[in-house]
């Protein structure tokens, strides 16, 4: 069935306009912001109280804090216990929560409107009336522990702790989430201090967002914040990021991983960089969504991945370009190598006109979806006050995507995407990645899934070029004890594998997937032993017809040394 | 006493708050096209946004005899070429112009969707006509796509410490008979057998205009909306093969079932404990909405009081999977360091005794009604919330201005249902108890 107007797409209708006004804005005498966005569509309200410092100002030895701190808020205060606190929360079909991130900290709500005064006073008591009791604190504890331990379990998390220490180096973004010891050492003194030290008035702004009555709204605000004292706080300075002069190579050894899950980093720009919407642009081009070229090329047309994308993480003082995909375990040499092809290109040709425009349709048109709930205007009003964006950040953003050219593209793509210097980061098998990947970096390093750095000598004796030629027959003297014990060798080398068998006096053995490396070869011989089957390791060297190495058993305390040489 | 009564006069007070805020009815606009196919409007030009729907009554449980998973792959397919369109230019004529599409594969129906700019409604409605009636699919399409829902697998699956649990084992072990057992994301084996046959079969005996609902709700006129699907809808040929339908009833199940399975990388051990469920336009439904809610909405339910808080669990839950034929209903827990699969067991089954044994309190029903008044209208600010609620309404009870009573049923509620459900549906015979630890080294 295809009648003429099935043949093309119909064009678009005239563009709509699209504007957000501009909120009202007041602050109380102690400093507090408050900025209010009336929207009547809909009876609910949305609230952020957020405040200008996180993660970064931790001392070193308590990481963890600020996070506690805020997820403790809504765990008792003066008046509620943390039970009564969830029931009166609840009782309105409303939401509150609390977190702390790098760069800020922050209380949101959303409820009917019809209960907003009911939320107000329960925020104003969380914020202002935390107890932090001692037994919500042990729980809270066990928790995080317990979640520390279930998160080494998933390697999205694992992937991320490595690029941050990578990227951040001594600059505290590099904090992903506390070790066991730090939870252990929060106690209820450090929490009250750091509540009293962050949470002040002069470093907060109110955003509120939905169907209110400003003038209402303002008196009770003034009721219930307006006796809050301001506090002190000076602004820090942080170490910057560690100069990366060439490419590294860390893998997170995930044995029995089914995918690899790989990022390729390095160091950027931060949330304020005039670079902002060249890089955005850029971005979308490169890798944002499923039109991008990231995309097209792993997913649609190599189908090595579910999905293939990149990022910029723009953080208030710094931040950094991300590229990833979690691909399966086989192809991961294959996709480092489209990773790199793709960021070759966006720095070495022009991007097409189409394809920047087709960018800008996208950019320009997905916000006013994300403006479309109070929620998602909420968020965009948060975004733009924490990070010092213009008073007229909302409304000009849209004419600041279209004011980019190719040129610019060109230029921030250069400039930021960094493919000699990148920081490779995969979590999988490392016994099967290792090979595909080793000709990327010269620096390598390997990681078990406890953070533990591993000897790399271990993984990487598969990958040299073979030596030697095992293919052959050989006998070898056991020593066991004093006692020399007979053993013969057989095999069969192709390129890097061998086959073959192992004959001793307890019984033969078969080995199948013996490897050669260099001028050294290891297998595994599996062997019939009093009608249990047994295997037996085996690894060594060999210098002409001379062979030499150690056999183990699981039943050995330690291997067995063995030298022999060549017989045909 | 004075304590009860206070409790009292709050209540009350609460209910009148509740009693107060109305959801606004959806202005539903229905016709159907001369070749079958229903079209549902929603006309609201408060923003210059549009949302696109289209639902086909074809999903998971359709999926043919040892091909599990393939009503899932054959959704990936749909971004395929057409007669009139390259590979992938949904995502061009939605990514590129500022808007998004996403699909989904229920158990029971297929959706497709679109949110853009309104002025590419047109452009929109031309393109979905066309997937619907010219689709091709190849044999280099497919094998690509292939490898990529076999990826999907098993990042979502293989990747993830429970995915086992959630995405296999649940289904495979808590029916007998029903398609349902077999769950929808397939697995690696059926994936690698399907053939371009296969998609060209079930995409000529299910995508077609009397097999779909489109929705649309936003900025249209709607004249101008109704000539459109008209010109590009209503012109499709549909073919008159009668479309084969789930018949298998799964039976009731007269015995406790118990299983134990393993996977690598569980740090702490699970549970999950199922029953049937009524079937989607059962009048128990509301109630048992209500009950999920009471159990296991937010810090003050009651299974993250006694078992979250107690320092039992990391997690436990329990949610409604409400189906066309018979769901499930699902209790489900993670251990907290050094308890046991028996421990999370003992737990919900305290939790489950307690609801049957005793009204929940006014306060409780009152909590849960505010709190699913609060997730609707929430749901109803965007175009896109509006439709997938609607299509909601279409898939479950048949019909889409069922979405405009959904908060009176709510409401009607009573103490009594919510005990009589949770009596009705859960015994010590009818349960699948599933343990999940990891495999011991």
């Amino acid at each position: 069935m295809n009648e003429e107007f099935r043949k093309t797409a119909p064009a678009p209708l005239a563009p709509i306009p699209f504007r957000i006004p501009a909120p009202f804005e007041t602050s109380l005498a102690n400093g507090l912001k408050i900025i209010i966005f009336e929207d009547k569509r809909f009876p609910l309200v949305s609230f952020r109280l957020a405040f200008r410092i996180g993660k970064i100002y931790e001392a070193e030895n308590q990481t963890g804090l600020s996070s506690a701190v805020a997820s403790m808020l809504n765990e008792g205060t003066l008046n509620y216990t943390s039970k009564e606190l969830a029931e009166k929360i609840e009782r309105l079909g409303a939401s509150i929560g609390a977190s702390s991130g790098s760069d800020n900290s922050m209380v949101s709500a959303s409820v009917l409107s019809f209960y907003s005064a009911e939320i107000i006073d329960l925020m104003a008591e969380m914020i202002l009336k935390p107890t932090f009791p001692e037994s919500e604190l042990n729980l809270y504890k066990e928790n995080l522990i317990e979640g520390l331990k279930f998160q080494r379990s998933q390697a999205s998390f694992l992937v991320d702790e490595q690029v941050s220490r990578i990227i951040f180096g001594e600059h505290p973004y590099h904090k992903t989430s506390p070790k066991i010891k730090d939870v252990e050492n929060i106690s209820r003194e450090k929490l009250i201090s750091l509540h009293k030290r962050n949470y002040i008035p002069n470093i907060a702004t109110l955003i509120i967002v939905g169907d209110v009555e400003r003038k209402s709204l303002l008196k009770q605000i003034e009721e219930k914040f307006g006796g809050w004292q301001k506090g002190s706080f000076e602004e820090k300075q942080f170490p910057s990021l560690p100069e990366r002069s060439k490419r590294t190579l860390t893998i997170v050894d995930r044995k029995g991983s089914a995918q690899a899950n790989i990022v390729l980093a390095n160091p950027a720009i931060n949330r304020t960089h005039p670079d902002y919407f060249a890089v955005l642009m850029m971005n979308q081009i490169l890798g944002a969504g499923a039109s991008s070229r990231l995309f097209m090329n792993l997913r649609e047309e190599k189908s090595y991945t579910y999905g293939a994308y990149s990022s910029f993480d723009m953080r208030r003082l710094a931040g950094a370009f991300e590229a990833s995909s979690e691909v399966r375990t086989a192809v991961t040499g294959e996709s480092l190598h489209e990773f790199f092809y793709e960021l070759d290109r966006i720095r070495d040709e022009t991007v097409s006109e189409d394809e920047l425009q087709d960018a800008k349709n996208y950019l320009t048109g997905v916000f006013p979806l994300r403006a479309e709930t109070q929620e998602g205007l909420t968020n965009l009003l948060v975004s733009q006050q924490l990070n010092d964006l213009p008073e007229d950040y909302l409304q000009t953003y849209r004419d600041n995507v279209n004011a980019v050219t190719n040129e610019d593209v060109n230029r921030v793509a250069n400039k930021y995407v960094m493919p000699e210097k990148l920081a490779i980061v995969i979590v999988g098998d490392a016994e099967e990645v290792l090979p595909q990947v080793r000709e990327y970096a010269e620096n390598i390093e390997i990681f078990d899934t406890e953070g533990n750095l591993q000897d790399i000598s271990n993984y990487g004796k598969i990958m040299e070029e073979p030596k030697i030629n095992i293919s052959g027959a050989w006998e070898l003297t056991l020593n066991f004890q004093g006692q020399k014990i007979p053993v013969k060798l057989k095999a069969e080398q192709t390129e890097t594998t061998f086959a073959g068998t192992l004959e001793t006096m307890f019984g033969n053995g078969k080995i199948e997937n013996g490897k050669v490396s260099g001028n050294e070869f290891s297998g595994t011989a599996v062997t019939e032993m009093q009608g249990q089957s047994l295997e037996l390791g085996i690894a060594g060297t060999i210098e002409n017809d001379t062979i030499e190495g150690a056999i183990d058993a699981p039943m050995l305390p330690i291997p067995l040394e063995f030298t022999g040489k060549k017989i045909s | 006493m004075r304590k009860i009564l206070l409790l009292a006069i709050i209540a009350l007070f609460v209910q009148i708050g509740f009693g107060q805020i109305k959801v606004a009815p959806l202005n539903i606009k229905q016709r159907t096209l001369p070749n079958g196919m229903k079209v549902v409007s929603v006309q609201d030009n408060s923003a210059p946004t549009v949302a696109i729907h289209v639902w086909y009554n074809v999903g998971s449980k359709d999926d043919p005899n040892g091909r599990s998973g393939f009503a899932h792959m054959f959704e990936h397919m749909m971004f395929k070429s057409t007669k009139n369109m390259p590979n992938e230019k949904m995502d061009r004529l939605t990514e590129d112009v500022g808007g998004y599409n996403k699909t989904s594969t229920y158990d029971d129906f297929t959706k497709y969707y679109e949110v853009g700019p309104s002025k590419y409604l047109e452009t929109l409605l031309w393109a979905e006509a066309d997937r619907m009636v010219n689709l091709n699919v190849d044999e280099k399409n497919f094998a690509s796509e292939r490898d990529v829902v076999k990826e999907e697998f098993r990042q979502r699956i293989l990747a993830n410490p429970y995915g086992m649990l959630f995405g296999q084992y649940l289904e495979k072990l808590s029916f007998t008979t029903h398609p349902y057992k077999r769950p929808g994301i397939g697995n690696l084996e059926e994936l690698q057998a399907a053939t371009v046959e296969d998609a060209n079969n079930f995409y000529k005996t299910y995508y077609r205009p009397d097999n779909a609902v489109l929705i649309v709700v936003g900025d249209f006129e709607q004249a101008q909306f109704d000539a459109w699907t008209d010109k590009y809808f209503g012109k499709i040929v549909t073919n008159k093969m009668a479309i084969p339908r789930v018949t298998e009833v799964e039976p009731e199940r007269t015995e406790e079932k118990r299983f134990t399975q393993t996977s690598p990388n569980v740090p702490f051990p699970a549970v999950a404990i199922t029953y049937l469920a009524p079937t989607s336009k059962s009048e128990d439904i509301p109630a048992l909405r209500i009950a999920e809610t009471i159990l296991a909405s937010g810090e003050s339910s009651r299974l993250y009081q006694s078992m979250a808080r107690t320092g039992i669990a990391q997690e436990a839950s329990f949610y409604t999977d409400i189906r066309v034929d018979k769901g499930l209903l699902v209790f489900y827990a993670i251990a907290s360091e050094g308890k046991t699969a028996e421990d999370l067991e003992k737990g919900i089954l305290t939790e489950l005794r307690k609801i049957q044994n005793a009204f929940v309190s006014q306060n409780e029903l009152v909590k849960a009604k505010n709190q699913l008044i609060t997730r609707t209208l929430q749901e109803r600010e965007t175009n896109d919330g509006k439709a997938g609620a609607i299509e909601r309404a279409v898939a479950y009870q048949g019909d889409p201005t069922a979405v405009n009573s959904d908060i009176q049923k709510l409401q009607n509620v009573t103490l009594a249902d919510v005990q009589r459900v949770m009596k009705k549906y859960f015994t010590d015979k009818n349960r699948v108890v599933i343990y999940y630890q990891g495999e011991t080294k």
